[in-house]
């Protein structure tokens, strides 16, 4: 039966003239290439990984942890889903505009579990926000926890 | 951005199946597991073979492992095509718009087009004109860098905008 053989590389008598004989161990060039290339691969995949966005969580990519803002304002619309939950508070500002807030917070089985069910988030309801903004600068903002319906419920400690 | 395709895209989300991936509570962490399954079974015997390639495994013919890997791979490309597309359908305008989400479709288009050309030429190289072109480890080199890539891509669509 054929075996296979197990050796990566082998002793080899090396002479230099002026020094004593020895035994020197030589991998396959062919292994080396291998190697290299294998090292390659990964090196290129690994930082391609570690661009600045991917060191983080979703949440803290997108949201500022430095600006904590609080909101006052009527819930507009709701997209109660997977795998995050989004719903608009329109704020009606100083001068009498308005501007639609997009609001970004957790899945529906977090959300349920701190009591922030679908049917507590009403369409017309008033409701005060508190969240961190989107870096983007867009109306956007990462819900730290929300009072509506006369309950607060806290849903988030920091946006990482 | 989408074009053309953005009404096929909004058709997609007025699809029961879309609703339902999106709604459920579980639907859309366990359609998440089972594409990681898929991904163990798609990718991990891809980077064997294509390892034994570049010459590691040599107690195994590439041929064993072609015939014994395969039904694996096809198990998991049909798991994560399922799971896929019913991701995908949950929110169908927003992956579709996503940069890291299109560089992941067309990656595994080309990893694809990789593979069938690698099969025709390793055949090739076993007659006596040989393979012609770059050689075989390249493309095994080749397979493995897109294959990295699309992981890399598909984890990306969560962080990018």
């Amino acid at each position: 039966m054929h075996m296979p053989r197990a050796v990566i590389g082998e002793f080899q008598l090396c002479s230099v003239p002026g020094n004593p004989p020895m035994f020197k161990y030589v991998r396959p060039a062919v292994r080396c290439v291998n190697l290299a290339v294998i090292a390659a691969i990964l090196c290129v995949s690994v930082s391609a990984a570690h661009t600045p966005a991917a060191a983080h969580h979703a949440y803290v990519t997108k949201y500022d942890a430095k600006k904590l803002v609080r909101l006052r304002g009527v819930i507009s619309s709701v997209n109660y889903r997977n795998p995050h939950i989004f719903f608009d508070l329109t704020v009606t500002n100083k001068d009498g505009s308005t501007t639609t807030w997009t609001i970004e917070t957790e899945s529906i089985a977090k959300a349920t579990a701190k009591g922030l069910r679908e049917s507590r988030l009403k369409i017309g309801a008033k409701a005060t926000v508190t969240g961190w903004r989107a870096r983007s600068g867009y109306a956007e903002l990462g819900m730290k926890s929300i009072t509506t319906g006369g309950r607060t419920y806290a849903i988030r400690r920091s946006p990482r | 951005m989408l074009g053309e395709i953005e009404p096929i895209l909004r058709f997609i989300l007025t699809l029961p199946i879309s609703k339902f991936v999106s709604g459920s509570i579980w639907a859309y962490p366990a359609l998440e597991t089972v594409h990681l399954i898929g991904l163990g079974l798609l990718f991990g015997p891809i980077i064997i073979y294509d390892l034994r390639i570049l010459g590691f495994l040599r107690s195994v013919t590439p041929a064993t492992l072609a015939s014994t890997l395969l039904p694996w791979v096809w198990t998991g490309f049909a798991l994560n095509a399922l799971s896929g597309l019913l991701l995908f359908a949950s929110d169908a305008v927003e992956f579709g718009i996503n940069p890291a989400f299109q560089a992941k479709m067309a990656l595994i288009f080309l990893a694809g087009l990789n593979a069938v050309t690698f099969q025709m030429r390793y055949r090739q190289s076993a007659t006596p004109a040989g393979a012609q072109g770059p050689s075989l480890k390249i493309q095994a080199a080749f397979s493995i860098l897109i294959w990295l890539s699309v992981i890399v891509a598909g984890r990306m669509i969560a962080y990018v905008a």
